[in-house]
């Protein structure tokens, strides 16, 4: 065996099992015909380069995520990738829909409702970018939903559009406070960037409630801001907060599904684990504001919420995904 | 059956086994020639196709031959191959042909 023959086999040590039995020999015997045309200089010197490193990583992060053929326990780590990125995704939907309909309400454009005595209402070019940001993230969501093809660039120019934002931020003072934040959106994205592509999830009733538990706190917000307009009680603020309101849903997925006996378990209860995980970034700054009396027993409260049910449904997930053969395709 | 459009990579791949088994080397090199040198399979692309052709019952294997003192496994198209092969093609055929009586119209 020839010192680059050596060096390509350790390359395809990072594919899994099955898979690395049934195709190492033969992607070895494809790979040293290609490239070294019988140079033995090459041969003894020569090393894998950078795109073939990158290919053979590609291949075994589809198989690490289900691809068909990858083993039984990759392919349940890929249905929990997918779930984290529908989920998140159609959680992030309702946000960025929510913010579509504030800023319309704001610019009095919103049929049937009056617009607020707030003002001239300022709307610069990052406002715009944010509209359009908005609107492909509404999009992102419905095409995870549905397993459309659209779901992977989409999934990515919204993380493109975030990474432009936090570039911009870049040496501002604002950057320290919104990165948690940033790092809690980015989740889901790059799980949609990741995620094996596929039919739509079946039976979607949970990332569809999980939506909807999004969207239902951020009206009883509007409901306590409207009662209550000149002095709003602290400890209520903060369920107008969408990413406390995201915390909430995720409590009470997370003891639905830890309550509920089904015969299957692990996917959903560590997607719900990894996002309560990818949430406390962004509860966690929303700690330290000067913020009224009774907001940060509220938050804190939402965050060791989400630790515990994090910690729960990880644990419950783990267990179910270890029992899984690791080498037995699926 | 999927009835989702095959991707170009997996569409080449079961061209270039459409006429005659081929080893792993063998199909880069068809890949090549039918795409007219505009694709060149990496190695991990064609074996990410491969190995999800033969999960899905479209190639199998067909045998091994030492070449050079290194096994070379053939593989071969089976009928749900080619017939999602000939369903591909069907399928472009007809939108080249809607596309080109839309060209013969010349715009006034």
């Amino acid at each position: 065996m020839s010192p680059l023959e050596q060096r390509y086999r350790r390359l395809l040590t990072w594919l899994p099992e099955p898979a690395r039995s049934r195709w190492a020999d033969d992607m070895t015997e494809t790979w040293l015909e290609a490239t070294t045309a019988d140079d033995p200089e090459y041969a003894e010197f020569g090393s894998p380069s950078l795109a073939d490193r990158l290919d053979v990583a590609r291949l075994a992060l589809r198989l690490r995520l289900g691809a068909p053929g990858a083993s039984v326990r990759a392919v349940a780590t890929g249905r929990t990738v997918r779930l984290v990125a529908v989920a998140g995704t159609v959680a992030l939907a309702s946000m960025a829909l929510m913010g579509l309909v504030t800023t319309a309400w704001l610019h009095g454009v919103l049929p049937l409702v009056d617009a607020p005595d707030l003002g001239p209402v300022r709307w610069g070019p990052w406002d715009a970018v944010g509209a359009v940001s908005s609107g492909l993230t509404v999009a992102l969501g419905v095409c995870a939903l549905r397993g459309l093809a659209a779901t992977r660039p989409l999934a990515l120019a919204v993380l493109v559009a975030l990474l432009v934002e936090v570039a911009m931020g870049v040496g501002g003072p604002g950057l320290l406070m919104s990165l948690p934040t940033q790092l809690t959106v980015a989740v889901p994205l790059v799980a949609a960037v990741l995620a094996p592509t596929g039919p739509p999830v079946r039976r979607p009733w949970w990332p569809v409630w999980l939506g909807l538990l999004v969207v239902a706190p951020w009206a009883v917000g509007a409901l306590l801001l409207t009662l209550f307009p000149a002095d709003p009680p602290g400890g209520l603020l903060p369920l107008s907060d969408p990413f406390v309101q995201l915390g909430i849903a995720l409590v009470a997925t997370a003891g639905v599904l830890l309550v509920r006996r089904r015969p299957e378990r692990g996917a959903a209860e560590l997607a719900t684990a990894v996002l309560g995980v990818a949430l406390l970034p962004a509860l966690v700054s929303r700690l330290p504001y000067d913020t009224p009396a009774g907001y940060t027993p509220t938050v804190l409260a939402a965050t060791l919420g989400v630790l515990l049910s994090a910690a729960a449904t990880g644990a419950v997930g783990m267990r179910a995904l270890r029992t899984l053969p690791a080498d037995v395709p699926a | 059956m999927d009835a989702r459009p095959l991707t170009e990579p997996t569409f080449l791949v079961l061209a270039a086994l459409a006429d005659r088994p081929r080893h792993g080397y063998g199909v880069i090199g068809e890949v090549e020639e039918l795409s007219g040198g505009r694709v060149t399979l990496r190695v991990g692309t064609l074996y990410g196709v491969l190995d999800r052709l033969v999960a899905e019952g479209r190639v199998e294997p067909d045998r091994e031959e030492v070449h050079a003192g290194r096994v070379r496994r053939y593989h071969r198209l089976t009928a749900a191959g080619r017939q999602a092969l000939e369903a591909e093609l069907a399928r472009q055929e007809s939108n080249a042909r809607a596309v080109r009586a839309r060209l013969a119209v010349r715009p006034a």
